[in-house]
């Protein structure tokens, strides 16, 4: 049976037809139906989102002086599987990078299952090492590119440097591996810091290369803010330096000293003793990272008599002329006895029981005060709270409610005993009278400015309230120059050529088992200056420092330290010195006995 | 000539060759240009990461150097100095009291000219 050319002409192009039918139902139902899951697979195969890191912002002091920087740094890693000559890139890396070659021969032979090879080969990352320089790194790559070896590629990282090392350790504080702050303001304002790491999709081709043209959604990364402290360095490093001294000398367990601008509640330096490197962590024990300024509390001795004086002035209970007798050095109350450090005095005025840091007489004004009152004044100065500095970990030190008290509270506490207060806190409260009674926040951060140097926040001065009036503060102040003269305890505080103002402390440390220790002492001065015109307040403390016994006192051995800080001070601040004060009696003793000078 | 003739001769059509051609031209053309657009973009890309490479590097030079400066700026630094000069002959001396002189009173001088002299009444010695 013959078919006609016609027919067969329709046959075939019925066929082509069902054909191309088919293929359009396939087309249909893989660009329809399954599009979604096919776009999908596409976009993973080639769609990538590429994080773009954000740098964190520097740490500064108050001139702009950078204290915490970030330093950019290679990870070298080899992709095992491309690497042809393995011996000669390990000896060009170890070369390089100062490391053994047997070590980097090792991690070069580390072996992982591939999937598409479906046998054992080399492994495609190998992280050789982290942080090298960028000098180094480009050292390396340019031998490799001579030697035309693949698999070796550096990956961009960052890390934090500290260009001061030790200084300011406490206050500056660090970063963990992840780059969140642990410590110091590197912890405070962490978040200001940090920035926001921003991300772009974008595809790639199928060797890898980025497809720039088919880049889509993308989000700049915003640097961290640079954070502006209130430290001076050169202030900072006076102290450091001074303390350094004070610690060769004295060998105590732990030192601490503050400066502050009693005006603003702005610190200006701030050290303690034992520190460390913030460059070289590794080790460090967790005692010398504490930043005993704030988280170590102590009792704070006679240095706290201003605030019971303070208190019963303020109260009209006497005057600053007001006679006490303090019985001969000797006053037994509850069953405990007091007494005066050295010769027992007879009468003394409420203004020279601050001078001669008399125990009982200050023991007095306590009495009179009685619990609520004194407890009142107390936390008016601001102990038993946080001052509320930005840095973390602050205590609020102890200052137990009256209803807590024993019977003999009432004489120690005015003298400084049964509280737990913070060196942060002493020199705020010597701050408070420096100010004339206005209590400040203490700050550290001044101001906040985002990468392109516009000020986001700035912080101002914040007045706590007015603890006492400002006549009792000046009288107050009137007994703490007398405390810095031949007659008071302070002799060796003086600083040429300026008025300074200032208590005293010599607390016997606290025994672990109770009690006291003896011959252990917390010995402190706070003072400030020019006494009419503040314009730096200071604590020097030195727990159990190592002296004789009849040397083992604030004015002994904390107050030359604070004249040394104060004098380098003065000459940076640029103060002009009174001609009236430049040649004050004890100057010359201090400089013989106990100065560095 | 005959019209059987006139139907057997293979006469080229050619306007309709042109009209063809043309639109041929148009659409290779187009694409050929749409192609070669296409690569051009891909071009441009490649240099616009070129580039960015290039900002990036300059980027960390800068802090790399940044970074140096403040390190050897630091008081740390200075610090180091001091004590490693401590012996050297050409030393970093501190400035102390004894060789500061305050001058207490600042001498206006009656004309430009003249040599001003300063007052020492209370020296910081």
């Amino acid at each position: 049976m013959s078919v006609s050319p016609r027919r067969r002409a329709l046959y075939l192009g019925g066929l082509v037809a069902f054909g191309f039918t088919l293929f359009s139902c396939r087309l249909v139902y893989l660009q329809v139906s399954r599009h979604d899951y096919y776009a999908a697979l596409a976009a993973e195969k080639h769609s990538t989102r590429q994080t773009i890191y954000a740098r964190r912002g520097a740490i500064t002091d108050s001139a702009g002086i950078p204290l915490a920087a970030n330093e950019p740094v290679k990870t070298v890693v080899v992709d095992a599987s491309l690497l042809r000559n393995p011996d000669l890139a390990a000896g060009i890396l170890a070369r390089h990078l100062d490391l053994p070659k047997a070590v980097v021969q090792e991690k070069l032979a580390r072996q992982v299952w591939s999937e598409s090879k479906q046998r054992m080969d080399g492994a495609p990352y190998i992280v050789i090492k982290r942080e090298v320089p960028e000098n180094i790194a480009e050292g390396v790559l340019k031998e490799l590119g001579e030697n035309r070896l693949r698999g070796v590629f550096l990956e961009q990282d960052s890390i934090r440097v500290y260009p001061n090392g030790g200084m300011l350790c406490h206050v500056v504080g660090f970063i963990n591996h992840d780059g969140v702050g642990q410590e110091g303001v590197e912890r405070s304002m962490n978040d200001w810091l940090k920035g926001h790491d921003g991300f772009r999709y974008t595809e790639r081709d199928r060797t890898g290369k980025e497809m720039v043209a088919f880049r889509k959604l993308e989000r700049a990364p915003r640097d961290g803010n640079t954070v502006r402290l209130t430290v001076d360095m050169a202030l900072q490093d006076i102290v450091e330096s001074e303390l350094d001294v004070a610690v060769k000398q004295y060998r105590p367990k732990m030192a601490t000293c503050i400066l502050m601008r009693p005006s603003t509640g702005q610190i200006l330096a701030m050290a303690n003793r034992p520190h460390y490197d913030l460059n070289q962590r590794e080790g460090v024990k967790d005692e010398t990272r504490k930043n005993r300024a704030i988280m170590d509390q102590v009792e704070p001795g006679s240095t706290f008599k201003i605030v019971t004086t303070a208190a019963a002035l303020d109260h009209k209970l006497v005057r600053a002329d007001t006679s006490l007798n303090c019985e001969n050095g000797k006053f037994t109350y509850g069953g405990s006895t007091l007494h005066d450090h050295g010769h027992g005095y007879g009468d003394l005025t409420v203004n020279d029981v601050l001078v001669k840091s008399s125990n009982i007489g200050v023991a007095k004004l306590g009495l009179m005060l009685g619990d609520q009152r004194l407890y009142e004044y107390v936390r008016r100065f601001g102990f038993g709270e946080r001052t509320g500095v930005q840095l973390p970990g602050e205590i609020p030190g102890i200052v137990h409610a009256p209803h807590r008290w024993s019977k003999i509270s009432i004489t120690h506490i005015p003298m400084g005993h049964e509280v737990g207060a913070t060196p942060m806190q002493v020199v705020n409260a010597m701050c408070t009278i420096a100010n004339r009674g206005r209590l400040m926040t203490p700050q550290i951060v001044a101001s906040i400015t985002d990468p392109s140097g516009q000020r986001l926040a700035e912080f101002a001065p914040v007045e706590v309230r007015q603890v006492m009036s400002h006549e009792v503060a000046e009288k107050v102040v009137q007994a703490l120059m007398e405390v810095v003269s031949k007659k008071g305890t302070a002799e060796k505080a003086h600083v040429p050529g300026f008025q300074v103002a200032g208590k005293t402390g010599t607390a016997q440390k606290i025994s672990p088992t109770g009690g006291y220790e003896h011959n252990k002492y917390v010995v402190s001065f706070a003072g400030f200056f020019p006494a009419d015109k503040p314009e730096i307040c200071a604590l020097v403390l030195l727990d159990d420092a190592v002296a004789p016994s009849n040397l083992n006192y604030g004015g002994q051995i904390a107050a030359p330290v604070f004249s040394r800080i104060a004098t380098r001070a003065a000459r940076h601040l640029n103060l002009t010195p009174s001609p009236e004060f430049m040649k004050l009696p004890g100057v010359l003793a201090q400089n013989e006995n106990g100065g560095r000078r | 000539m005959s019209s059987n003739r006139r139907r057997n001769a293979n006469l080229l059509p050619v306007a309709r060759i042109l009209v063809i051609g043309a639109i041929i031209l148009i659409f290779g053309g187009g694409a050929l240009y749409y192609v070669n657009a296409k690569n051009e973009v891909h071009r441009y890309g490649q240099r616009v990461k070129a580039l960015e490479h290039e900002i990036q590097s300059a980027l960390i030079r800068d802090e790399v150097v940044m970074s140096r400066i403040a390190k050897l700026s630091s008081y740390e630094a200075l610090r180091k100095r001091q004590q490693h000069e401590k012996e050297a002959f050409a030393q970093l001396v501190p400035v102390n009291d004894s060789v500061l002189v305050r001058i207490q009173e600042r001498a206006v001088p009656v004309n430009a000219s003249e040599v001003r002299t300063v007052s020492n009444l209370q020296p910081a010695r």
